[in-house]
């Protein structure tokens, strides 16, 4: 494999005499979905935050193409190729499919005092990419996104985040709330953009969707890297015991 | 086209109440050509003044209805919003003069709004009647007459109640700044205590705080505070002269207070001492007698000529039972209740 | 934390289930899309209200050219205030000041031009300065402090409303000052044709230039986004408390003019002018089709909520009914205009 794109050096996160994070690293190639696996507490949103900016580690370093960078906000991440797409505030369902496509980075025609945005190129590149996302039940970028599915909300954010150039993909815990078929289809829509070349890091408390997608896995408990394995390493049982600390479970109930 | 045929049947249903309603309007308009002018045989009056939480005004709603059911006449009153008393000033009059009603009697609480507004009716050919404030406008304006009381003289009643409860320095609390009435009051006390070697000094109301006993009672008691001299307070209507009460209580100070209107509980104020008098400007007279010469002058060219009194009529202990029976018998026709 | 499931975010949104289409998806036809807009609720609440009056009413001068201005002229001035503060809503912020900004700025002009007897331009400008700086203080204070506007502009209101009837009371010894309009302003104010006010114009030409803002720039898709979810829209890269001062500051300009159109047409300035729009601004905008959570509406929206309003708070004087209730009956009226509003929707989305 190549060089990794996104790198996470020896990070450390301290808030007021609490340890979030201690000494993870971690690295993600393109073309490759890497899980990141945990219970609730274990650091994982927080290691993500320094991923994509949202805070910035106390110790250690973020490399971006084997460079040091520093990201001092989620706008200054995205810029640099970083994107993150969240479990429920991802989409505006009040707003168009198109819309919420361009949302910050509008398409306009004309100038001075006559630019506006132009709604037919946002429509258009929306349905574009969920297209070839193979979304293809919508079909109207005029679409309120409140009509759409979970999954297919998953979508328009995930097109997205793609569509503006992202080179490293951050989803945090996509699939929690949704269904089985929505889940089929967010878990399918990793697939064909990890095959379109973009590094994936995966985030959830849902062992058997992680193993279906990921080429590597991580499992972080108490701040700390737990475990650290390739696809076929570990089977679904092994990793969700060693999610929720198997070895000292099995401690307690030997009592 | 809508994938639920009962609820297409339903929507279509809803759009044809709207339509036919608006076809009906049509119909309204076109039927109605005589929408002006003496409609008939039943005169039509519409009556313009103030709202029915102020306390001043409900005797004054109620003799104009009275005389609407004696003389069988279409009566609509229309309440002036005093927490916006310009623009529904205008917004009332305005609406009153749409109407084409036969005559109009107007309150002209705001006179550099409704004075034009006046105009404007006359104009039309619409008699109007001037009540219980414009006293010093309805002559220029253009109206028939005026009915209700001038402002010098009820100040003046109230001051003399004052000087002889040996009042040398009063207080006049005007609770609608802005009303020249209101304001004349306050005028005639203080030439009265002039001509008697005291004074006065006019504290003027936040128009929105008048109907708030609280924030009232708030600012008189702060007032009283602040001056120490003053002997003796003269209200405008029975819900402040209360609120002048408590004030006094809570400040514990010694003051004679007046007030002009009744209500049942300046009444027993006035029974237990705590008011010294009662102003009664009687507005159940500005009401029925207002809607009476509209009435005449509209149907016979007859009025009385120049300005009707209706008040002040002092109310004191001498007065108290007669006063005391008749809101028994007729409640609603000299103070709320 | 809300789920991802549709149900539950447009719970999450204050609309229930019975306000949206299926999810079949089959495309709506033209006419289901028509009524769902944000504004067709608004529309068919004025044309209710107008219907009833127009029948019970309408012989007595309501529908008379009079009658008619009289009503125009009142949704006008409310619309001028109602139109910013809708787009404030949409963007998911809440402005009480307006109803002591309208009565700050009559003072303002009032005392320049009456008691000082200067042009009135030199009273307006002042008071466009003055709506500037209580928009600013609404938005920052707001965003600094993280603490809802509600509570924010409630304060303003306060302190606007005493700050006004202070400096009047200082500057003329009294809170009701004649203001004696002279020169070009009154023209350009305070004029009217026929007795249809020119605030009409004023309020049709900034309705036009608000629906082209939140319809057709971007900024106006960043005034959804943040009243939809500002932490979404932040995330996006949309610049959220620009969009909200920049909508703060509007809002106070929309009373600041109201003010202005007010005092120059009644020729006296008061403190109490505008105390209403607090809550019939409000009642504007949500009968108009404005969410109150935020990032669903229209300017046209506004537009009918004030028409509306305008429609029943007049009518009622034309009606000849039992004048201790007008207020109830307004109430009761609006209630119906509101109801008739979501039923429509409902039956649109073919729910009912």
């Amino acid at each position: 494999m190549c060089k990794p794109i996104a790198e996470l050096r020896s990070v450390s996160k301290h808030y007021f005499g609490v340890t979030a994070v201690a000494d993870v690293s971690l690295r993600l190639f393109p073309g490759e979905a890497l899980c990141l696996l945990g219970e609730n507490g274990a650091g994982k949103s927080t290691l993500i935050k320094i991923l994509t900016g949202v805070e910035q580690p106390t110790r250690g370093e973020i490399l971006l193409d084997g460079q040091a960078v520093h990201l001092a906000s989620p706008r200054d991440a995205r810029a640099r190729g970083v994107a993150t797409v969240y479990q429920e505030i991802g989409t505006l369902p009040l707003m168009s499919v198109g819309r919420n496509f361009v949302l910050g980075a509008e398409p306009t025609t004309g100038r001075g005092l006559l630019k506006r945005m132009d709604t037919r190129e946002a429509n258009r590149l929306a349905i574009a990419e969920m297209q070839r996302l193979g979304i293809r039940r919508i079909r109207d970028g005029g679409q309120l996104v409140g009509t759409l599915s979970g999954g297919e909300r998953q979508a328009v954010a995930i097109g997205r985040a793609v569509h503006f150039g992202a080179r490293v993909l951050v989803l945090d815990e996509p699939t929690a709330a949704l269904g089985v078929r929505e889940s089929a289809t967010v878990l399918s829509l990793i697939q064909t953009v990890r095959r379109q070349g973009v590094a994936i890091l995966f985030i959830t408390h849902n062992a058997y969707h992680a193993s279906l997608v990921g080429d590597r896995f991580l499992i972080m408990r108490r701040g700390e890297k737990l475990a650290e394995f390739a696809k076929g390493e570990k089977t679904v049982e092994e990793i969700m015991s060693l999610m929720a600390g198997g070895d000292e479970l099995s401690g307690f109930l030997a009592d | 086209m809508f994938s639920n045929r009962r609820s297409r049947m339903k929507l279509a249903g809803f759009l044809m109440v709207v339509v036919v309603g608006a076809a009906a309007a049509v119909a309204a308009v076109a039927g109605t050509a005589s929408a002006g002018g003496a409609g008939g045989s039943v005169p039509r009056i519409v009556f313009v003044s103030g709202p029915l939480t102020d306390s001043f005004f409900p005797p004054l709603y109620n003799g104009a209805k009275q005389a609407a059911h004696d003389l069988g006449i279409k009566f609509n009153y229309i309440p002036i919003n005093e927490a916006d008393i310009e623009q529904s000033s205008a917004q009332t009059m305005q609406a009153a003069i749409a109407q084409h009603p036969d005559a109009l009697v107007v309150g002209d609480f705001v006179t550099p709004v409704v004075d034009p507004l006046i105009k404007q009716a006359i104009k039309k050919g619409i008699p109007v009647y001037v009540d219980q404030s414009g006293q010093d406008q309805w002559q220029a304006d253009g109206a028939f007459g005026f009915i209700g009381q001038q402002g010098p003289a009820t100040g003046q009643a109230g001051g003399r109640e004052l000087i002889k409860d040996g009042v040398k320095h009063a207080l006049c609390v005007n609770n609608v700044p802005g009303n020249p009435y209101l304001t004349k009051i306050c005028m005639g006390l203080a030439a009265a205590m002039k001509a008697a070697g005291g004074d006065s000094v006019m504290l003027p109301l936040p128009t929105a705080d008048s109907t708030d006993p609280q924030k009232v009672t708030q600012d008189i008691g702060a007032f009283l505070a602040s001056h120490k001299s003053i002997q003796g307070i003269l209200c405008e209507n029975a819900a402040v002269g209360s609120d002048a009460v408590t004030a006094a209580q809570q400040a514990n100070r010694k003051v004679h207070i007046g007030t002009l209107a009744l209500s049942k509980q300046t009444i027993s104020q006035l029974q237990s001492g705590q008011l010294d008098f009662l102003i009664n400007e009687q507005p159940y007279l500005d009401g029925y007698l207002g809607m009476l010469f509209a009435y005449t002058y509209a149907k016979y060219g007859l009025s009385p000529i120049g300005a009707v009194a209706t008040g002040p009529a002092i109310v004191d202990k001498s007065n108290l039972a007669k006063i005391l029976s008749v809101v028994k018998k007729y409640p609603g026709v000299l103070g709320s209740t | 934390m809300v789920s991802a499931t549709s149900e539950d975010s447009k719970m999450a949104v204050g609309l229930s289930e019975a306000d949206w289409p299926p999810e079949t998806g089959r495309r709506l036809s033209v006419t289901r899309r028509f009524l769902l807009r944000p504004e067709t609720g608004g529309f068919v609440s004025a044309a209710v209200v107008f219907s009833f009056f127009a029948v019970v009413a309408g012989g007595n001068g309501f529908l008379s050219r009079l009658g008619t201005a009289d009503w125009v002229d009142g949704a006008s001035q409310l619309g001028l205030v109602a139109l910013p503060l809708g787009l404030l809503m949409i963007a998911g912020e809440f402005d009480l000041s307006i109803g002591s900004v309208v009565g700050a700025t009559s003072i303002i002009v009032a005392i320049c031009s009456g008691y000082y007897s200067l042009s009135p331009w030199i009273g307006i400008a002042l008071s466009v300065v003055f709506g500037i700086l209580v928009g600013l203080a609404n938005g920052l204070i707001t965003i600094w402090t993280k603490l809802p506007s509600f509570i924010v502009t409630l304060s303003s209101l306060l302190m606007i409303s005493g700050g006004a009837l202070g400096v009047s009371n200082w500057l003329t010894s009294a809170s009701n000052i004649t203001a004696e309009p002279v020169g070009s302003a009154p023209g350009v104010f305070a004029s009217s044709w026929e007795g249809f006010d020119v605030s009409i114009l004023w309020w049709l030409g900034l309705v036009g230039a608000a629906t082209y803002v939140l319809q057709r720039t971007s900024f106006g898709n960043w005034v959804y986004a943040t009243g939809g979810n500002a932490e979404t829209a932040r995330l996006a890269g949309v610049p959220t408390n620009r969009v909200k001062v920049s909508l703060f500051v509007a809002t106070s300009l929309g009373a600041v003019l109201a003010g202005v159109v007010e005092t120059l047409t009644f020729r006296d300035g008061n403190v109490t002018l505008g105390a209403q729009y607090v809550f019939t601004g409000i009642a504007a905008v949500v009968i108009g089709g404005v969410l109150l959570a935020g990032g669903y509406g229209s300017a046209i929206g506004t537009v009918f909520g004030s028409i509306t309003y305008g429609i029943v708070s007049i009518g009622v004087f034309f009606l000849g009914w039992n004048a201790d209730l007008t207020e109830l009956f307004i109430g009761v009226f609006l209630l119906l205009a509101v109801v008739a509003n979501k039923r429509l929707r409902q039956m649109a989305v073919g729910r009912a």
